[in-house]
């Protein structure tokens, strides 16, 4: 089947864009790596060729095509293929443990497969491999990317394709990206902040600098790749930034530098004033599509940092526990509306319907969870979560998920886990269980290790003979964190239930 | 005066788009969107959503491919 490449025929996409610049700058580059440099007629070429093998294993309009990658130009060709097919790509970390990965294909109802090696290079070397089993998918959503989930169990957030676009115009126009300027990909594709490192430079008519595989563990390594190979523009976490720092000798790497995923404090942006030209603080949920709201910070800076203000085509409310509106300059919970509100979680109406709710009008609203309060200068504040979501690293952990996997384990009575920065400068999770006599820790890393993603392994694994609960008898995360600090404080040996005396 | 949260009832509405979601009763509810006649606990209510709602696309789009 020929693909085809009329711009007019994926109107409102990243793809029209992108063949709009393929067409007009044939011969700029669109994506460089370690390996080499693919053009714009290069890289649509690759698409288009594995489009096509794409469609010869099975995939059609519609399909969800899981996409097992960790970043960079063999990703990026999938990405598009897969947009050629006007079908939707199921982003996985080959590196999630199989029964996760195994979860979110049937989940998300994938019925073609597209996977390469780990670290992709340039593309003739990584085309992927392509497996194909009929299916019934059929709506050309853009992606579905999984978040964690407090029942246990990840969630699929399906985005369309107007949700992307919008967002990541507003970015081009807000950074004004040129044609030619480069901007940095190193982000696991697992995260959405992958997206807008990928596709800004593929429709403004720049050029996407993937960074070597070996940046991701090692961040003096990277830090030494950026002061060579500076960027125009970058996306990062205050965590890989605060990783990278030591080693950027003050060097301007970053002309342009989106911080999001994490919550951004003045030190972090006093520390960044030499290797940063100019800084955003973002904010967004998954559910609403790469980022919600964002404003350019500039110095002074004075925590709390602004997350600035919702972007165009979003609608942002802040609501008390009855959904009606907070007294101006009061904090109150973060609702999202308009174009980038996800489509919901696939395969999950109950939960899609129990988030996702009612705006007037007919739309729908995003209720995330996070606490907001606007400011006298219109920006909007982060006031933390209402829940127990949390970040570790710049990865949105569930607490609940983490402890759904334990409480599987039959001798385990209760499970908690809580994120302490007792022994460490930055949050790290850790799991206090009860358990029968004998339990050991072994026990329950075996199946934390086949569910759960290595962002999401405790630190620790803590025995008690009882976990404290509140007076409504439900198991106080609180208290529980309390107890796990003064254990760590204490330095003492845990290994097995039992072994402990009665901490009360 | 205070919401004795666990008597709260709900009802499950639907927008235009065939999107489902729920609602207090009593509450008047957004415009845009209308109660389809089931009422429960907020759990019955999701779960009558979750048997009920096995598209999830948007209306107008499953029109637009042909398949409504």
């Amino acid at each position: 089947m020929p693909v085809a490449t009329d711009p007019e025929r994926f109107a409102g996409q990243i793809l029209e864009r992108f063949l709009r610049h393929a067409a007009a700058t044939p011969h700029a580059a669109a994506v460089m790596d370690e390996t080499g440099e693919l053009t714009y007629a290069a890289l649509l070429a690759a698409a288009e060729e594995q489009a096509a093998r794409l469609s010869a294993r099975g995939a059609r309009r519609g399909s969800r095509i899981a996409v097992e990658s960790r970043y960079g130009t063999g990703y990026l060709v999938a990405l598009l293929a897969t947009w050629l097919l006007e079908a939707a790509a199921v982003p996985l970390d080959p590196s999630a443990p199989a029964e996760r990965r195994r979860y979110q294909i049937r989940q998300a109802g994938c019925d073609v497969a597209a996977t390469g090696p780990a670290s992709d290079g340039v593309v003739e070397r990584t085309v992927a491999e392509v497996t194909a089993a009929p299916g019934d998918g059929r709506d050309p959503a853009a992606y579905i990317l999984f978040t964690s989930g407090s029942t246990g169990a990840p969630k699929g957030v399906e985005i369309e394709h107007p949700a992307l676009l919008n967002v990541l115009e507003y970015f081009v126009r807000a950074l004004a990206l040129r044609p030619g300027d480069r901007m940095l990909a190193h982000s696991n594709i697992v995260f959405d902040m992958s997206l807008p490192e990928m596709l800004m430079p593929l429709i403004s008519g720049g050029t996407v600098a993937v960074t070597p595989p070996r940046s991701a563990r090692n961040p003096e390594f990277f830090a030494r790749w950026l002061r060579a190979h500076p960027v125009d523009a970058a996306c990062a976490t205050p965590s890989q930034l605060r990783m990278l720092l030591p080693f950027l000798h003050g060097e301007r790497v970053f002309a342009k530098l989106i911080s999001g995923g994490e919550a951004l404090t003045a030190a972090l942006a006093d520390d960044l004033r030499q290797v940063v030209g100019r800084l955003w603080n973002g904010y967004g949920p998954t559910e609403t599509t790469v980022a919600a709201i964002i404003t350019e910070v500039r110095p002074p800076y004075r925590d709390p940092m602004p997350i600035g203000r919702p972007i165009s085509g979003l609608g942002a409310h802040v609501l008390d526990e009855r959904r009606r509106p907070v007294p101006a300059g009061t904090v109150g919970e973060l609702y999202l509306s308009g174009i980038g509100v996800a489509r919901g979680y696939v395969g999950s109406p109950e939960l899609t319907s129990r988030v996702f709710v009612t705006a007037p009008g007919g739309g729908r609203m995003y209720r995330t969870g996070d606490l907001v309060r606007v400011g006298p200068d219109g920006q909007y504040y982060f006031h933390g979560r209402g829940d127990d979501q949390v970040k570790i690293r710049g990865n949105r952990v569930e607490l609940g998920e983490i402890e759904a996997v334990a409480q599987r384990v039959p001798a385990v009575f209760q499970a908690v886990a809580v994120v302490s920065e007792a022994l460490t400068d930055r949050p790290e999770l850790y799991l206090a269980v009860s358990a029968v006599p004998g339990t050991s820790e072994a026990d329950l890393r075996a199946p934390l290790r086949r569910l759960l993603p290595a962002y999401m392994q405790p630190r620790r694994v803590l025995f008690f003979d009882e976990l404290p609960r509140n007076t409504s008898g439900k198991t106080s995360r609180l208290l529980v964190r309390g107890l796990v600090e003064e254990r760590l404080k204490a330095g003492r040996p845990i290994t097995q239930a039992h072994t402990e005396g009665r901490v009360t | 005066m205070s919401e004795q949260v666990n008597d709260v009832q709900y009802a499950v509405v639907v927008n235009d788009e065939e999107q489902y979601s729920i609602w207090a009763v009593g509450r008047e509810v957004p415009a845009g969107w209308h109660a389809v006649g089931v009422r429960g606990s907020r759990e019955e209510c999701l779960e009558h959503i979750g048997r009920v709602w096995t598209d999830m696309r948007p209306k107008s789009l499953r029109v637009a491919m042909g398949e409504s």
